[in-house]
């Protein structure tokens, strides 16, 4: 356990106004290379964990640990390592044209100008912004602001990638890119991913451990197949399972499918491989 | 007037023209040459060939005629010394309105040609970065407050918040949208601080865009401008 990429327990933070936010239950633990899923219903506290793990703030109770360390006190070592994507890109945008926000923290970093220029090129065709390299980030469109920030969090090659609700107000066909994007980023350079979501379509996709919060409790943890099929304890905590694992889970229960599928794709590979067996058939006769 | 800054902000960046073509020191140089004179003209004339040769800028560099509307706005702030001077005579009058909405349309030219991380850049050559900065965070934050804003003043329309006929309801609205955008601003602010703090941010931001070397092209707009403005202040 001692690589662990983040590892947090017992979580209890108290704001100004008194109200106290918990992150209590099963520990909170991510491994190098993981991609992880916080969800939960709107306002149970998914960005406040996941400003503990940033070193944003300073938890009145239990562990936080990145990397092996406290991100509060070692906040400027660990803030090298940790890239960030938060609700709202246009609060995390710098630099003044977008070459420079992507290219902000390789500056910090003190990275020779050669490698930054090639550095951001490479991000940007990846993200499909090349157009975009001496635009002013403020006139971009919600979708691009997304991308720019993505790119500026991502080119340093962070260890561990952290996404506040990435996707809201996103189209589907950029919710796609994004997801590949971030699914690329962690088989090629093994970079861990925490994202915070509602939304639990896009999860099967991006994810490969969940962790439900509710009422200031993590209740849940697992992969997306063991979480999505708890439907009523996921209901419970105020959340819809994927309409496609609903529907996956009544072919199973009708026994014209073996399993429930994730995703759209799988869930038409189950049945198309039904059909071809007769299963089909022979239940509908 | 808030969207009015926006459009002006996206035609610096968007539009392609002479002046937008033009490197961001010399453009610089040139409005403080424009600036002096328009301060030293002591009569109408002179007034008005500047204000002239302001509106042949504006015109030839394609950008939209309301932006000479906007310079207007300063004309009303000039009346009471406008006021002063009548007792001299018309002329010197409106020589001071003039002067008041050439001084503004050169400035406005200057925002709607030039793109902001320019403006900034050169600004940082004179500024302490503390100061740069400074002004570059809170010209972001306009643009999140304006959202923001824009946002806020629409739903108050649609719920009916301002009512011509019940003055003290409108004033009573508008306070409490003012308290609730300040409380936002605040709020904002926090997040952008920590988000920069995240990203590395320590002393400046690279304001880099005003590298560029001095063309012989900048040198004789320079050298033509000061003789102009000289020429209109020696025989106008």
């Amino acid at each position: 356990m001692a690589n662990l990429v983040v590892e947090l327990k017992g979580l209890s933070y108290t704001y100004p106004d008194q109200t106290v936010v918990k992150a209590e239950g099963i520990p909170f633990l991510v491994q190098p290379n993981q991609k992880v899923a916080l969800v939960g219903a709107t306002g149970t506290g998914k960005t406040t964990l996941l400003q503990h793990i940033l070193g944003l703030l300073r938890p009145a109770s239990g562990q936080v640990r990145v990397l092996g360390r406290d991100p509060v006190k070692a906040f400027n070592d660990v803030r090298w390592q940790i890239g960030f994507v938060s609700q709202n890109p246009d609060e995390q945008i710098i630099g003044p044209t977008v070459f420079d926000d992507i290219a902000f923290g390789l500056r910090a970093r003190r990275v020779p100008l050669l490698q930054i220029e090639e550095r951001v090129e490479a991000v940007a065709q990846e993200l499909g912004i090349s157009n975009l390299l001496a635009k002013v980030p403020h006139h971009l469109s919600g979708g691009q602001k997304q991308k720019v920030a993505l790119a500026g969090a991502v080119v340093a090659c962070p260890q561990l990638l952290v996404l506040d609700e990435p996707f809201s107000g996103l189209d589907a066909c950029c919710k796609r890119e994004l997801v590949r994007f971030i699914g690329r980023l962690n088989q090629e350079l093994g970079m861990a991913v925490i994202l915070s979501t509602h939304d639990l379509e896009l999860v099967p996709d991006i994810a490969d451990l969940v962790y439900v919060l509710h009422r200031g409790q993590l209740i849940m943890a697992g992969s997306p197949a063991e979480v999505f099929t708890c439907v009523d304890e996921l209901r419970t905590a105020g959340l819809e399972p994927p309409a496609v694992v609903q529907l996956g889970m009544q072919l199973v229960g009708l026994g014209l499918i073996p399993e429930v599928p994730l995703s759209l794709q799988a869930g038409i590979e189950l049945l198309q491989k039904a059909t071809s067996d007769g299963t089909v058939t022979s239940l509908l006769v | 007037m808030s969207s009015r800054l926006a459009r002006i902000d996206h035609l610096a960046v968007s539009q392609c023209s002479f002046l937008h073509a033009l490197p961001a020191k010399p453009k610089l140089i040139a409005t403080l040459i424009l600036l002096a004179g328009i301060v030293a003209t002591n009569n109408l004339r002179q007034g008005m060939m500047l204000s002239c040769l302001l509106l042949g800028l504006l015109f030839f560099s394609r950008l939209p005629l309301w932006l000479f509307g906007i310079a207007f706005y300063p004309a009303f702030f000039s009346l009471p010394f406008a006021l002063v001077k009548l007792s001299v005579s018309p002329a010197a009058a409106t020589a001071v309105i003039c002067k008041a909405v050439s001084a503004a349309l050169l400035l406005t030219l200057l925002l709607a040609s030039t793109p902001f991380p320019q403006l900034f850049g050169a600004g940082a050559k004179l500024l302490p970065n503390l100061v740069t900065d400074a002004l570059f965070f809170s010209y972001r934050l306009f643009f999140i407050i304006l959202e923001s804003l824009e946002r806020l003043l629409l739903s108050l329309r649609q719920r009916g918040a301002f009512a011509r006929s019940n003055f003290a309801w409108s004033n009573w609205v508008t306070l409490h949208a003012l308290g609730y955008l300040m409380v936002n601003t605040l709020a904002v602010s926090q997040r952008l601080d920590q988000n920069y703090r995240l990203r590395g941010y320590q002393t400046s931001v690279y304001l880099g865009a005003t590298s560029a070397a001095w063309r012989v092209a900048d040198l004789a707009l320079v050298a033509a401008l000061l003789v102009v403005v000289g020429g209109v202040l020696r025989f106008g």
